[in-house]
């Protein structure tokens, strides 16, 4: 499902960012492939968004096209043989902006494939050229699902966001009984985009500097390389379209099925634990400040007070003792006591006898005891 | 919200984590949400704790660790997107991963679960499979006895299947029954009508197995269908009065105590009951337990009295924690007792999130078992695949033999070579035609007995799979080899199969290439299934594509793309 909510993110991303001319990289939104079994509504879905953003849709089925509908067709004429555009693209053309979404393109044999790739990252149709404003969208099956499928060669698939389309049986049905919804089409508020764009660029560089290896790793495998995989192209279009999610307020599965979609699932894993870390408070200055704590949840609550333990045992001062507890004391008390008290059996391990045995103590005993981890564990 | 956690779950979560130090994070991110009346602990898929203090009062420190422990784990190996992606029925389905969980935790022996949990041997199975597993043999059960209820009763069949999809509707039929009936009669009609489909079901082996080995998980047998199979029996014959339904409650009466669902769980009660003599319990609490999560205490009430058999868990509320009825991290269903994916009280771990979580504990078991290595092996495997997913080789075969036949001289492409048909149409435009060469495919199969011949059957099925769908009407040509050619054979479906490997002895697969590119026509691609162990051709060669299955530890040359092969992947 959320897959589903981060196509229209995606479509919007590449109907807008165009405009952003004066930024540097130019933000690069690439076109979407949605993988998905044959007869899941995708084209349905397709023609909504395009009637919600109020934008044409033209829907080309590749496999049942020859290379000649994409690469144009040659019409012998007065002064040689012309490549002329089929009407779709004429009226894409004309109208300046639009959807084209094309479907079954795995099915389609490698002639077609091959025409499409000039279709699909140049935009170009015979001797046409598609405004920057036409999004295209394209569809295809699994290999192992259709009939004759290929996987797409390695460089068209790393030029595309991949997006797995799901059906939900429980949201199927309920749409069967009582109308499918519409799928809710996301605004990308266009004066925070490049503060946001900014920032994504930021951080995947940072994670790039820290895996470098990452930065371009081409799978081994055939079937891999169909799908999506880490490049600096794919980085770009990452940053790209995280940033097009803030700026459009959607939420983090969106996020994580983008940026999935641009550089594959294990790279996007990665980055995104990367971003994950990020977003915690420096535990230097928690024991300056321990309201910084503050509205954690209790896994990422852990993973500060955590950070803080270590930080403070791995030079224990007096100071840091002290304030390591302060800490402890001020956790306990805003979030759970467990996620404290279980980060204080840790920091009560490195006690030192020269060290006095803090008040703070006192607060975790009884629960420790009634863990029977007192004597122990505990100090 | 955490504020509030009852001590003895916070001193839980800390035990957990002290026998468990690396699955702190996972721990920690259930986020708690107290629910009075629940009568138990359980988690939804998107890591929320429900607790009721009352039950957990009810249970020791340990025993909550271990309920813990056993929830957690149903949330890192995502037993419920392995559901949705199976469409597995909840139920059934939560019985399974039950098993698949619990023989783990019960081999560490460090943390206990309370009242009896499911294991792999209560429903008649070995330790140590997966939960698709279970799940299969399960189903199997359960079709089994709805089969034969069929010719017993189909009507009452169709009621039945339709229970086993909804528990609800079960519920229902339960509450009209009950509504029409009076005395004596009015315990046993529901489940007659509920259950009737599967009629004979004492008599089915696996049903008397499963309820051999432990009644409690006895239930799960028969879950698929819904139905206990004491119930049925009374069902199929419907109108029998009192003492026989007595009867058939005791003969079955383990299978009955181990209802799944938490409707049948007092209707079962119900039934044993009904050979004592009393009678009004079941509709009663059929109703309750089946609609209202917040009065378990009313559905448990008649069945604690009524049964001397009731298991010391007895409640007949909804949720059951580790004995088929987790909450939806199990299943992936929501159930009415759980808040809604989408509500902002109770923060919600979505899939993103918890991906994201599941990689930080698969990695920080890892370090662990590098420092110390004190970490259970279920877990160690598990991280493992987390942290280095298994490739699946049906595909990655699939994959290359496409790719070798696609890139044979004109696969399924355009040409100009021929005009198309449509060119009359318009003399101006220049049209290409649509040309198919027939994918020709040789498949040397290492016969020399060190590879099972199922595994073999399995490669050369999938090959011939492949080689179908991309238009291949001819089958494959499949040599047997061992040091040297047997059989030369055109196999076209799995059938011909069985009489194509023959072999045992030496091996040597360079005479089986060979061979292959004796065929006439030549073929595009030549496939070698093999364990390695074997001389190779010394050059690359030439105008034919040369796949490697491997299936084995030995070497394949250089020339050739490999596919590693591993038993039992998926």
């Amino acid at each position: 499902m959320s897959n589903n909510k981060a196509l229209p993110v995606a479509v919007a991303a590449q109907l807008t960012v165009h405009r952003f001319t004066y930024l540097t990289p130019r933000p690069y939104a690439p076109p979407v492939l949605a993988w998905g079994e044959p007869g899941v509504g995708k084209t349905a879905v397709i023609t909504a968004i395009g009637d919600a953003l109020n934008v044409p849709v033209e829907v080309v089925i590749a496999s049942i096209r020859e290379p000649s509908d994409f690469g144009g067709l040659p019409v012998v004429g007065e002064g040689g043989v012309r490549l002329h555009a089929p009407a779709w693209a004429q009226r894409l053309a004309a109208a300046q902006q639009g959807i084209l979404f094309l479907d079954e393109i795995s099915t389609a044999p490698p002639a077609v494939q091959a025409a499409l790739l000039r279709v699909v990252l140049d935009r170009v149709v015979g001797e046409l050229e598609l405004p920057a404003g036409v999004a295209v969208v394209a569809a295809a099956n699994p290999p192992e699902i259709a009939a004759g499928g290929w996987e797409l060669s390695p460089p068209l698939a790393n030029r595309f966001v991949h997006l797995q389309w799901k059906v939900d049986a429980a949201d199927w049905c309920e749409g069967m009984v009582k109308g499918f919804s519409t799928p809710s089409i996301p605004q990308i508020n266009e004066t925070a985009f490049p503060a946001a764009y900014e920032r994504a660029r930021a951080l995947v560089a940072a994670f790039i500097r820290r895996r470098p290896t990452l930065l371009c790793a081409v799978p081994k495998t055939e079937e891999a390389q169909g799908r999506a995989w880490p490049s600096p192209r794919s980085w770009h279009a990452a940053a790209t379209l995280m940033a097009a999610a803030e700026a459009a307020g959607a939420d983090g599965e969106v996020v994580s099925a983008l940026v999935a979609g641009c550089v594959g699932e294990a790279a996007a894993l990665e980055f995104l634990q990367f971003r994950r870390e990020l977003d915690l408070p420096d535990p230097q200055q928690v024991m300056g400040n321990p309201d910084l704590l503050k509205g954690l949840t209790g896994d990422r609550m852990h993973a500060a007070l955590t950070a803080v333990v270590a930080h403070a045992t791995a030079e224990l001062t007096p100071e840091k003792w002290a304030a390591a507890w302060r800490v402890l004391a001020h956790a306990a008390k805003i979030a759970g006591k467990d996620v404290a008290a279980w980060c204080a059996c840790i920091l009560a391990r490195a006690h030192k006898p020269d060290l006095p045995v803090p008040s703070e103590v006192e607060e975790f005993c009884p629960l420790l005891e009634a863990a029977g981890l007192l004597g122990g564990g505990g100090k | 919200m955490t504020e509030k956690l009852p001590e003895k779950l916070a001193a839980a979560r800390i035990k957990l984590i002290y026998h468990h130090p690396y699955l702190a994070t996972a721990v920690f991110a259930l986020h708690p949400v107290s629910r009075q009346g629940l009568g138990t602990l359980a988690v939804d898929a998107w890591w929320r704790l429900y607790y009721d203090e009352a039950a957990i009062q009810r249970w020791s420190v340990d025993e909550i660790a271990g309920v813990l422990y056993h929830e957690v784990l149903h949330l890192l190996r995502d037993h419920a997107g392995r559901a949705r992606q199976m469409g597995a029925h909840p139920r059934l389905w939560n019985h399974a991963a039950d098993a698949e969980i619990n023989d783990d935790i019960l081999a560490e022996k460090t943390l206990p679960l309370p009242d009896n949990p499911i294991t792999p041997a209560s429903l008649g199975q070995e330790n140590g499979k997966l939960a698709e597993e279970y799940y299969a043999a399960l189903a199997q059960q359960a079709q089994q006895q709805a089969g034969q209820g069929q010719q017993d009763d189909s009507e009452a069949a169709a009621s039945s299947s339709s229970a086993a999809n909804s528990s609800a509707s079960q519920s229902q039929s339960g509450e009209q029954d009950g509504a029409g009936q009076s005395g004596g009669e009015a315990d046993q009609q529901p489940a007659a009508d509920a259950a009737g489909a599967q009629g004979e079901s004492p008599q089915d082996s696996s049903a008397q197995t499963a309820a051999g080995q432990n009644e409690e998980s006895a239930a799960a047998g028969t879950a698929g269908a819904g139905q206990p199979a004491a119930e049925e029996q009374d069902a199929g014959r419907g109108g029998d009065d009192g003492s026989q339904a007595g009867d058939a409650g005791e003969s079955t009466s383990s299978a009955s105590s181990a209802q799944p669902s938490s409707p049948s769980q007092p209707a079962t009660n119900s039934v044993q009951q009904g050979g004592v003599g009393g009678s009004n319990g079941s509709p009663a609490s059929r109703d309750a337990a089946a609609s209202e999560p917040s009065t378990p205490d009313a559905a448990s009430a008649p069945a604690h009295s009524s049964s001397s058999a009731t298991p010391s868990q007895g409640d007949g509320g909804k949720p059951d924690v580790a004995r088929g009825r987790c909450g939806s991290c199990a299943t992936g269903v929501k159930e009415d007792w759980e808040l809604d994916p989408d509500d902002k009280s109770v923060p919600a771990v979505k899939k993103a999130e918890a991906d994201l979580i599941r990689r930080k504990v698969a990695q920080e078991i890892r370090e662990h078992s590098k420092r110390r290595g004190t970490v259970p092996a279920h877990l160690k495997r598990w991280a493992e695949e987390v942290l280095r997913p298994k490739v699946n080789w049906r595909r990655e075969l699939a994959s290359a033999i496409r790719h070798a036949l696609a890139d044979a001289s004109g696969m399924a492409d355009y040409s100009y070579r021929r005009p198309s048909r449509r060119q009359s149409a318009n003399p101006k435009v220049i049209m290409p035609a649509l040309r198919q060469p027939l994918p020709r495919v040789a498949v040397v199969v290492d016969t020399s007995g060190s590879i099972s011949d199922r595994m073999l059957a399995q490669a050369v099925a999938e090959v011939l799979g492949v080689v179908k769908a991309m238009g291949g009407r001819n089958g494959v040509k499949v040599i047997s080899c061992d040091a040297g050619v047997h059989t030369v054979k055109d196999v076209l479906n799995r059938r011909h199969l069985k009489h194509a490997l023959h072999g045992g002895g030496g091996t040597d697969m360079r005479v089986g290439i060979k061979e292959a590119l004796k065929q006439k026509p030549r073929p595009h691609v030549v496939i070698v299934l093999t364990d390695g162990y074997t001389p190779w051709p010394s050059k690359p060669l030439r105008g034919v594509k040369v796949i490697v299955a491997l299936l084995g530890d030995g070497v394949s040359p250089r020339w050739a793309k490999t596919i590693r092969v591993e038993e039992n992947s998926a």
